[in-house]
């Protein structure tokens, strides 16, 4: 029983040292960012004169996006940026897309459409679309996403600077806000997404772009041996690869993309599952090569990603020993575990998670107006939220072990919020 | 097209809107419950004779210190390795000025890559609208250049 009890003990102790630990870590890393990287920098929308505009390839993959169509092109329409080609890749959609994408090309010169004749599934779809691309920089947006109109400028400015850079991740910023988990959702996007890239960027290697707005080099690519097909989440295995070919990944939090989220429980958990669930297929896949090829700048992203997977087993195992513990005192003597009722321990760490939002929105407050408004609802992400996150993380583990290496990614028609 | 393009909800329900802000309202009431011991002791410091305890007791800052202590060991390790890292990358996190650029990638390269000749894919880049097939293993097998006109 003291060894039951020591195990608790130290079960507590990781369970509140590691968020803690990394929300600082967080912090930190996004302070160091802006003070270095941001500081000097011009608004988004006043990007400068460039001294060369190499043509840039826009990657669409469609799948049954009829319904968004027309507005993500009205969005492509107003970009600010000379010389660009959208190819729209249609994968096998059964609705009006295919007819949409083929009259968008006759209206709009820069379009180009891809029609695939069988459904196989985004990976694929990326990988024809940079086939029939005819620039060096390809930006991959989602059929959903508006971009925003300067930034393929801030992409293009990045690469020039910086040659050993394979690819960038943009700035997705969320659209919809009707429902609370829409606004949660906001505040989460600022204070974990963009300090954690910012972090990531400083020491130079970053878990994943998102594939919603993201930039890569074409030669990149290929050292990286593309896209995977079998890959549930393109954007993390694609980020691995490119780290692991020795190119460099970043963030460039001006080049802005507005995206919609699922807005009901049911979207956001599978959703996050799949996240959950392909970043551990991904790191499983790169553990491998990681250690051959002995790339060990990767291992502090590697280990976080490890250790964030088991503190979601420890949170799980603590709350089932506190839940034993208090139905059954005689079984067990002293206390077991932990409630997910927030103690004093819990307590610190919501404040922390408070204080690391608070940071970010002083961070984004450049990119959008009104962000500060999003710190009334994010009391819901150290309260409950962070309960989805580790249960899809636990769930994740097994579901990806499980996955076949052979089974290609597929389209999930995602839940795209409350008009 | 209104930018940024947000989406407010304005066909939903105000019962719902109602709802959302009092369960946050409520959340953070829970929040301020957990912590009403700080609460009551920033007030009771706050209050005339402003910073003095009158009716509370100070916390025991050495206790609270020794809690957190071995966790600010990781969080001052951490940021000392943030800064080194922002220290080694400074200048390559702060260029802005054009370099030279890495090779293209070359076609007849991209081409081979998947079992295409060089002219093929040149084929494709012409294209306006381009119908890929591929076989059993989800190999390209075969691509169909069309005009924007064929394809009407």
């Amino acid at each position: 029983m003291e060894a039951l009890q020591d195990f608790s003990a130290g079960l507590a102790v990781f369970c509140f040292g590691y968020p803690f630990v990394m929300a600082w870590y967080w912090m930190a890393g996004g302070l160091l960012f802006r003070l270095m990287r941001e500081r000097h920098e011009p608004l988004p929308d006043d990007p400068p004169t460039l001294a060369d505009y190499p043509l840039v390839s826009i990657l669409l993959p469609c799948h049954n996006e009829e319904d968004q169509a027309e507005e993500t092109f009205a969005a492509l329409s107003a970009l600010q940026y000379p010389n660009w080609e959208v190819v729209a890749i249609n994968d096998g959609s059964k609705d009006r897309t295919a007819e949409m994408l083929d009259d968008l090309a006759r209206r709009m010169p820069q379009v180009r459409v891809v029609h695939l004749a069988q459904n196989q599934g985004k990976s694929t779809a990326l990988i024809v679309g940079a086939m029939a691309a005819r620039g060096e920089i390809l930006v991959g947006i989602d059929g959903d996403a508006l971009l925003d109109p300067h930034a393929l400028t801030w992409f293009v400015r990045r690469f020039l600077a910086d040659a050993q850079l394979g690819a960038l991740t943009g700035n997705p910023r969320i659209r919809n806000r009707a429902t609370l988990l829409g606004r949660l959702q906001v505040g989460e996007f600022s204070s974990v997404v963009g300090l954690i890239k910012r972090a990531q960027t400083i020491y130079g290697t970053v878990f994943t772009v998102s594939g919603v707005i993201c930039a890569f080099r074409k030669r990149a690519l290929a050292d990286a041996g593309w896209w995977s097909p079998a890959a549930l989440t393109d954007d993390v295995e694609v980020t691995w690869r490119l780290q692991l070919a020795g190119w460099r990944v970043a963030f460039e939090p001006k080049a802005l993309c507005w995206i919609l989220m699922p807005e009901t429980l049911k979207g956001l958990w599978r959703q996050r599952l799949r996240w959950a669930e392909g970043g551990m297929q991904s790191v499983l896949a790169a553990t491998p090569v990681m250690l051959r090829r002995g790339a060990w700048r990767l291992l502090p992203i590697w280990g976080n990603f490890i250790l964030s997977v088991v503190w979601a087993y420890a949170m799980v195992t603590g709350l089932a020993l506190g839940l034993v513990s208090a139905l059954f005192p005689q079984w067990v003597g002293e206390p077991l575990g932990f409630s997910a009722i927030p103690q004093w321990w819990g307590t610190v760490l919501a404040l922390t998670y408070l204080l690391q939002s608070a940071i970010s929105v002083a961070v984004d407050a450049r990119f959008e107006r009104g962000i500060a408004r999003s710190l009334f609802w994010v009391i819901w992400y150290p309260l409950v939220f962070w309960l989805l996150q580790t249960a899809t993380a636990v769930l994740g583990l097994p579901r990806a072990l499980m996955r076949s290496n052979q089974t290609r990614g597929t389209w999930i028609s995602p839940d795209r919020g409350v008009r | 097209m209104i930018w940024p393009p947000l989406i407010q909800g304005t066909r939903l329900s105000p019962w719902l809107r109602a709802r959302d802000i009092v369960l946050t309202a409520l959340a953070w009431v829970q929040l301020g419950y957990l912590m009403r011991e700080t609460l009551h002791l920033v007030h009771d410091y706050l209050r005339y004779p402003i910073f003095e305890f009158t009716s509370a007791s100070p916390p025991d800052w050495a206790e609270l210190w020794g809690r957190l202590r071995p966790f600010a060991g990781f969080v001052a390790a951490l940021v000392l390795w943030l800064l080194f890292w922002s220290l080694v990358r400074g200048r390559q996190m702060r260029a802005t000025a054009p370099m030279p650029q890495p090779a293209l990638l070359a076609l007849a390269s991209h081409a081979a890559g998947f079992g295409l000749d060089e002219a093929a894919l040149a084929g494709w880049r012409e294209a306006r609208i381009l119908l890929v097939h591929f076989d059993a293993k989800g190999r390209v097998s075969h691509a169909e250049a069309m005009s924007v006109d064929q394809r009407a």
